[in-house]
Formats: C-alpha cells, structure tokens, sequence
C-alpha cells in the first residue's frame, strides 16, 4: 500500500485534550479511516499547532480526502513518500 | 452425533432468519473445504425456524442443469411455479420467485454453488441486490477449494459482500471437541485429530467405522465401511453413486427392499421419500470412483435408459449419462436440445459446453459451428467465437449457401472489432456486403449494412454512417424488422449528433430508444441509452445527458447487464466531473476501476477521469494510471478512447509546468482528431494546442473555445456558465481583468483544484500581475459539508422556500439539474428534508463566506 504526507493547516489551534474527549476524538478517526482502508502512522505538529504533517498508509489519494472530509480535517497537499535513510550508504 | 463448535453461527444465522421474517431480509454466504458441516449446520438452522425451508442445491454434472437449485425448489413453492419454471423465460421466473420471496417469509438455502450454472450465478446475483426488501434469508454454500482465483462464482460472492452479506468460514474442529465426540461414541480418541485434521464428516465415518487400525483417507474410512456390506447393498450403492447429487427412488427400484434397507440402517444412505442420497458427498465420489469402468458405462447407460423415459426433459442429466456411457447417438439426440434450454435460461457457458461437446463428435456442422460462436460471443471468449465463425463460413461456402456465408463474414466483422482489429473488421464488413449484394435484399444483407455503418460511425466517417444506415433503415422500414431498425438508427444518430446536429442525431437515437424499449431488445435499449448519453455529455448538453444517465444504468441494473452499467457509470463519472462535482466523479470512476467485469472501454475514460481530478487537486499518482490506459485506447485506434486519454495527459503536463511536454502528450489527439470533423473534439484539441504554444487548428470548432483562443474571455466564461462546467468557466475567467481573475480563482478553490491554482498564479505572475489574489482565509474555506459554490447558491434558495421549478427559472437551468443539486446537497449534508437542510444552512453561514453565484 503506498505511503503519503499529508499537510494540513487549521485556522486556529490544533487541539486535541489528553483526556475521555481527546480518545473519543482519536478513536472516531480511526473507525473513519479503516472504513476506507487508511492507516493514520504518526503525525508531526508546528510549534503554533496551526500545521500537521501526518503520514498515512492508503490504497489511493482519494481515500484520504474522503476520511479527511468525514474527520472534518482540512487537506492542503498529498504527496506520496517513501522513506530514505541517513544511515543507508554506511 | 451431537453438532459441536458452531454456536455462534448458528446464532447469527438464527437472527438472519429473524430479520427476514419480519420483512428485511439478508444474506450469508457460508464456505469451508468438503465434508466441514456446512449441510448440517443449515440442516440445524432448518430444523429450528419456524419459516418456510425452501432447499435447493448444484450437482457436479459434466455440464450443469440451467437453474437446477430452483428445479429442486420449485415443488416447495407451488405447482404453478413448477409450470412456471418448465414454460416461462428467465425473466418471468425471477419475477415469480421474487414476488413469493416478497409476500411469504423463507429461508432460502442454495447449496454447493460453486458447481452453479451462470443462470444459478445470475439468480443468486438477482435476489442479492433486492435482498433488502425481501422476506428471505438467503444462505448460500460452497467449497474454497473449488473456487480458484478466476472462477466466476468469486465476482458473485463480492457483488453480494458489496451487498451486506455476510461471510461465514466454516472451520475444522478442535482437538477438545474431537475427544468430546471419540468420548461419545465410546472409542480412543488417539490420533483422531491428527488424522482427520478435524474434519468433522472424516471424524464421524471414523468413529463409525469401528477398525482398531485408522484408515489413512477419508475415501479409505468410507470403502471400509461398505465393505461390510453384503453384495446386494453394495450394488445399491453403485447405482445411486453414479447420479450426481441424489438419485430418484425409482431410479433404483430394480433394487431388493432388503438390500436397500441395509443402506439405510447403516447410515450410508438416507431417504427422504422421493430421493436417495448419500449422507455426504464425499461418500458419494468414494463409491463412484471405485467402480470398474467398464461397469460404470454400464450403471451409467441403465440410468440413461430410465432418465430417457421417466424424465425426458431432464436434459442435462440425459446428456451426462450419455457422455459417461459412451453412448454418442444418444449424445447426438439430446444434446443440442441441452444446449439451447441453457441458453434459454442465460446459462450461457453451459451452452457453450454443450455445443463444444456436440462439435468434438460432428466438427463439420456448420448449425453447431454458428450457435456455439453466438453463445461465445455472449461470454465474452472472442478468439473461439471467431474460429467457429471461420469455419462455419468455410462450409457455408462450399454448400453454395451464399447468404449463410455472408452472414458469417458480417459476424466475423464484428468479433474482429471486438478484438481490437478495426482494419481487419472493416475488410470483412466489404466482403460480407459484396458477397449479398449480388442476391436479393435480405435481412442479412440490412444487418450488413447496419454493421458497416457502425464501424463508419466508429472511426468517424459520418458519410458512410449515414449512407449504409440509411440503406438498412428503409429496408428495417418496409420490412418491419425492429432489431435492424434499432441498431441502424442508433448508428447514424450518434454520428451525425457528433458532427454538430445535435436536434436531428438526438431524434433518430431517441426513435432508436423507444423501439428497443417497446420490442424489449435489452442489448440495444442499453445501446441507445449509452449513446444518448455520451453524446450529451461530449457536446455538454448536461440537462440531457442527466436524464439518459439516470435511466440508463437504472434500466442497466434491472436488467442485470453489468458491462453497460460500468460502462455508462464511466461516462457518468465524467459527466459528474465537468459539472464540478468531483468526489462523486472519483467514486464513480474508482469503482469502474475496480469491478471484475470492467473491460478496457470502460476502463479508459474512468482512468482519464480520475488522473484529471487528481491532477487538479495536485494530488499525486497521475502518470502511472494515464501510461496504463493510453497503451489500452491506442491499441483500439478509435478516436473516443483515444482523445480523453490524451487530454487528460497534456492538462496533467500544463498543471505541473511541464511546458515542453504538452505537444508530446497532444500528438495521439491531433492525429486522430484532425482528419475529422466533430467540433467539441476539434475545440477541445484547438484549445490544448492553443496552450502547448503551437498553432491550433482553426475551422469548425465550437463557441467556447473559439472564443477562448480567440481572446475574449468573457464570452467564454459566459458560454461555459450557462452550459454550468464551472472548471471550465475559471480557466477562461482567469484570462480576463482583476475581478473576473478574483472569481475564476474562487471557483478554483471551491472545486478544491490545488494544482491547477497553483499553475495559474505562476501564469498571473509571469504575466506582470503584480498583485495575484491570495486565497480566501482558510476558515471560509474549511465549509465542513464540502459544497460547491452552485450547491451553496441553491441552499440559500432552498432555505427561503423556492421550489424546484422556481431556483430552475431563477438559475436559467432545467428542473431536472436542479433536482441533481438538491440531492446532492441533502446527501453532503446528511439531512432528508428541505427544512432540515435549511437548518443545516444556519450553522455552516455562521462560518462561510461563499459567493452567491459564480
């Protein structure tokens, strides 16, 4: 399955409350994405938690605005990845 | 012997049956290897409902019987479905069935599908997509290691997934339940598990067995224990083993009551007062496989004898036994009339088998040849329709038979197009004309007209088209041939529309329409809606093509005719496209892509489709799917596969500022478009050239580009708005000054087009726009239910309790598109009322700010 970064940018802060609210939000996500086959890996958060850069296993780019839409998460660019190592040549 | 480990299937099925009782009905679909209790644990389902039990199962013939479930099914239904089923076509009896599944509750059960008929597979496909509003809980059967990767009961299973059925696999026994039933039966338990890999039927022939050794196969288990029989039972045995499935009481009634008893109180066989069975199966090959084959041919002639005269129409089974007896007259006898009942009933790969099986024993008849190429041609196997054609037009030639052969050749003409051949195709559509010519007109010499007027409309030449069809629409005409009449005038509708006369070409494929829909000629009904279809959306007529879509592919899916439901869920995807509406553009396109019937024609404009919207979005994965389907359109060498492939490559190359690129991609489109002369194709390729920086084209193209290429802009943007392709009314707005450039940029945004955004700001820059438009905050553009600037403006209406007709003439659009946003809205905002859609519209303007219009 390929890999893709996905950017985002959220008008106001990315918030997401370590507590019950905070799972109940990640979870909903989550069953939102294995209904069309996306994995959410991990994501990287700016210092003003305006911008994400979320990487994701998905069967197409298609599949990812269509969970994104159901999250409610708005998409700036998909692109697909694949990782290169620092330590690759040694 | 106790049934041990399956509970919660059990459970599940039990509250299938539950639901279907009281009107919802469902599916499961039950598998596991042979022997694994999938009978006994529908036997126990059975036993415990209250609902009618309606049983029916496939046998392993060498060809199966057309429908043979519901032959089994028929007397629990009635004796006026049994009438039903000996005299009506297909489409009567599914109605039947599906009326009785409407008005009284039942569990359905098909077993052992994967030896199904395609009439069985088409049946079970049938109750599938109207299982929802059925009294039935449908449980079907098979064996996964019978069902390879391309056996045709794969794409049945997954249409039924797609449906809500559920899956159910069947597996062995544990270790613990195995010394449960060891511990039962009062025997060791010692290696049974080991042995028997849990397989339950291996298990219980084991422990019935009564060995001290264990028998090494579940075959060896069971000859042991018919070993112990006496000579007469035994013979029994054989009789019933050679019939597949179950054999008729009277089938065996030579046999002594004694003997047939010891059978029965061994538990080998069972006896439900009209039919002897084995308990399983695998018991049944057991015995079958370990009879001499000279006594086999002889038990397999005895059944033939008595088939033939108690069950004459059970052809089929007549022609198995004869296949088996080595018996070629009584193959020759009963064959052919096998043959077309299965065709009669759409079991069309059983047709065909019957008729390879008949030609192997008479290869020079030339009858055979023709009706075993129609039944291959109806199944899609091109290469061997085609060798039977050539055969049969070889013998047809040598008897003289001069409009048999000319028939042929037309036939020829057509697989060849099938095959991709287009020059081939057309050589033989000439031979097969010339060759009737010389005789008086005839319905072969019509349809060889009709056929070469096709392939005309097909590479473009609207004089030919109209010529020949014309010839084949007067003699349909006078003749009152309707299947003529119908394919001649689909053919010069859709080519002269394509050549800009849209009233007239619309007219002669709406006559086209109506006399399929009136003769029920479902082919060409689908025909003449596809076309009606296409031609509407290539010459963005959208009110129109909504209406042909819509009825199309609903006419399509009644009808079960898969390969015209993609194929127009293709053109819709693309008419879903142009009108903005992207994310159902890409569902529909993905879907095409991804169903097993898809074949390379719809495959191309649904790629095309889905590579455009993902260049625009700057999404990536454009190129690899575009490589993929240009090798596909070039190899078919027609200009309507070929120009949106390429189209959809340049726009692809402009959008991600590979300048140098464009005239590469372009050059497939101006090759195959310049010789012609339909001016949408002829506007669109001006328009791409025009931004690839070569010289367009420049006569018989239509308004919009036109104007476009030719500077003015705002005729442009104002052409496309009215004709409602927003994309195309941002890429004309975005040549114009500062305010039209703010709106086509807006547009842009709303469609979500990214990339192309991003191109155009570099052209705005590069022109000496000093101020380019920066994008509108990213809080009005977060408009959570993701609707496009015309959905918005038709919410407002909505909301302030316009109807239908009054947003149709307010907009200067048809009800028709009006109804298509309405739904559109109500389903992105999840809401099935216009008051609650008004609700929904209060909170999403506390947050929005989109223009009114565009």
């Amino acid at each position: 399955m390929p890999r893709y970064m996905v950017e985002r940018t959220f008008p106001s802060c990315l918030q997401i409350p370590i507590n019950d609210d905070g799972m109940k939000i990640s979870n909903t996500v989550i069953s939102n994405n294995a209904a069309e086959g996306v994995t959410w890996v991990h994501s990287y958060v700016s210092d003003d938690k305006k911008k994400t850069f979320c990487i994701y296993d998905a069967p197409t780019p298609e599949a990812i605005r269509k969970t994104a839409q159901e999250n409610g998460l708005p998409v700036d660019r998909i692109t697909e990845v694949r990782v290169l190592d620092p330590y690759f040549y040694r | 012997m106790p049934v041990l480990e399956r509970d919660a299937h059990l459970d599940q099925l039990e509250a299938l049956v539950g639901r279907a009782s009281s009107g919802q009905g469902g599916i499961a679909i039950l598998s596991g290897e042979a022997g694994i209790g999938k009978t006994t644990l529908l036997r126990q389902l059975a036993s415990r409902t209250r609902e009618r039990v309606l049983w029916g199962g496939c046998d392993e013939l060498f060809t199966p019987r057309p429908l043979g479930p519901l032959h089994d099914i028929a007397p629990q239904i009635g004796s006026d479905f049994v009438r039903l089923l000996a005299t009506s076509d297909r489409t009567r009896i599914f109605d039947a069935l599906h009326s009785d599944l409407r008005r009284d509750a039942a569990l359905l059960v098909i077993e052992d599908v994967h030896w199904a008929d395609d009439a069985t597979l088409d049946l079970i496909r049938f109750l599938g997509r109207r299982i929802d509003r059925l009294s039935c809980a449908l449980a079907v059967t098979f064996r996964d290691e019978e069902v390879g990767r391309n056996h045709p009961m794969r794409r049945v299973t997954g249409d039924l997934v797609r449906a809500g059925a559920r899956r159910m696999r069947l597996e062995p026994l544990s270790a613990a339940a195995v010394e449960v039933l060891a511990r039962e039966a009062n025997r060791p338990a010692e290696r049974l598990h080991e042995m028997t890999g849990g397989n339950p039927f291996y298990v219980t022939e084991l422990l019935a067995g009564g060995d001290e050794s264990l028998p090494a196969s579940v075959r060896d288990a069971v000859l042991a224990r018919v070993q112990r029989l006496s000579h007469a039972a035994r013979e029994v045995l054989e009789m019933v083993s050679v019939v597949p499935s179950r054999a008729e009481s009277w089938l065996v009634e030579s046999a002594s009551l004694d003997a047939l008893d010891e059978c029965l109180t061994a538990a080998i066989l069972r006896d439900d007062g009209r039919f002897l069975s084995f308990r399983h199966e695998l018991a049944r090959r057991a015995v079958e496989d370990s009879i001499p084959p000279a006594r086999a041919r002889r038990l397999h002639a005895a059944m033939l004898a008595s088939l033939a005269e108690r069950a004459p129409d059970a052809l089929a089974r007549l022609v198995h036994h004869a296949e088996k007896a080595g018996d070629v007259d009584a193959l020759l006898r009963h064959g052919p009339a096998a043959a077309e009942q299965a065709a009669r009933h759409g079991a069309h790969r059983e047709a065909v088998a019957h008729y390879a099986r008949l030609l192997h024993h008479r290869p020079d008849d030339a009858n055979l040849l023709e009706r075993h190429a129609y039944e291959c041609y109806l199944t899609q196997q091109i290469e061997s329709a085609l060798s039977s054609r050539r055969a049969a037009l070889e013998i047809r030639r040598a008897a003289g038979d001069r409009i048999g052969a000319g028939d042929n050749m037309r036939w020829i003409s057509r697989l060849l197009w099938f095959a991709g051949d287009g020059a081939s195709a057309a050589t033989f559509g000439d031979d097969a004309i010339r060759e009737l010519e010389t005789l008086p007109p005839s319905p072969a010499l019509a349809m060889a007209w009709s056929n070469r007027s096709q392939l005309f409309m097909l590479e473009g030449n609207v004089e030919g088209t109209v010529q020949l069809g014309q010839r084949a629409i007067e003699f349909a005409r006078e003749h009152g041939d309707m299947l003529i009449l119908s394919h001649a005038l689909n053919n010069v509708g859709t080519a002269i529309w394509h050549h800009g006369s849209f009233d007239e070409g619309r007219a002669s494929l709406e006559e086209s329409l109506e006399i399929a829909l009136r003769h029920g000629l479902e082919e060409h009904v689908a025909r003449a809606y596809t076309n009606l279809a296409s031609s509407a959306v290539i010459a963005r007529e959208h009110d129109h093509a909504w209406r042909y879509l819509d009825e199309g592919i609903a006419y399509s899916i009644n009808k079960d005719i898969d390969s015209w439901t993609v194929y127009m869920t293709a053109w819709r995807a693309r008419a879903y496209l142009d009108c903005g509406e992207w994310t159902r553009a890409t569902d529909d396109a993905s879907w095409v892509l991804g169903h097993p019937s898809a074949t390379a024609i719809s495959r191309i404009p649904a790629a095309a489709v889905l590579a455009t919207v993902r260049a625009r979005r700057g999404d990536p994965e454009v190129m690899p799917l575009l490589d993929e389907v240009r090798e596909l359109a070039l190899r078919t060498r027609e200009l309507q596969r070929i120009a949106p492939v390429a189209f959809a490559r340049v726009e692809a190359a402009w959008i991600a500022g590979r300048d140098q690129r464009m005239a590469d991609e372009l050059r497939d489109a101006i090759e195959v478009i310049t010789p012609r002369r339909e001016p949408w194709q002829r506007g669109q390729l001006a328009f791409w050239m025009w931004r690839a920086g070569l010289d367009p084209i420049t006569d018989l193209l239509t308004e919009p580009y036109a104007r476009q290429i030719a500077g003015d802009w705002r005729a442009a943007a104002d052409d496309w708005t009215t004709r409602g392709v927003p994309y195309e009314t941002a890429l004309a707005l975005v040549e114009g000054d500062a305010d039209a450039v703010r709106r086509g940029l807006h547009i842009l945004e709303d469609l979500g087009a990214k990339g192309t955004i991003a191109r155009v700001k570099r052209d705005l820059r590069a022109r000496g726009v000093r101020r380019v438009p920066r994008g509108r905050r990213a809080s009005t553009t977060a408009n959570p239910a993701q609707l496009t600037a015309r959905e918005m403006e038709i919410l407002r209406l909505v909301a302030d309790g316009l109807r239908n007709a009054e947003i149709a003439s307010r907009l200067f659009v048809s009800a028709k598109t009006v109804d298509h946003h309405v739904s559109s809205v109500l389903t992105k905002l999840g809401v099935r009322s216009r008051t609650e859609a008004a609700a929904a519209l209060a909170k999403i303007g506390s947050f929005t700010d989109l223009p009114r219009g565009s």
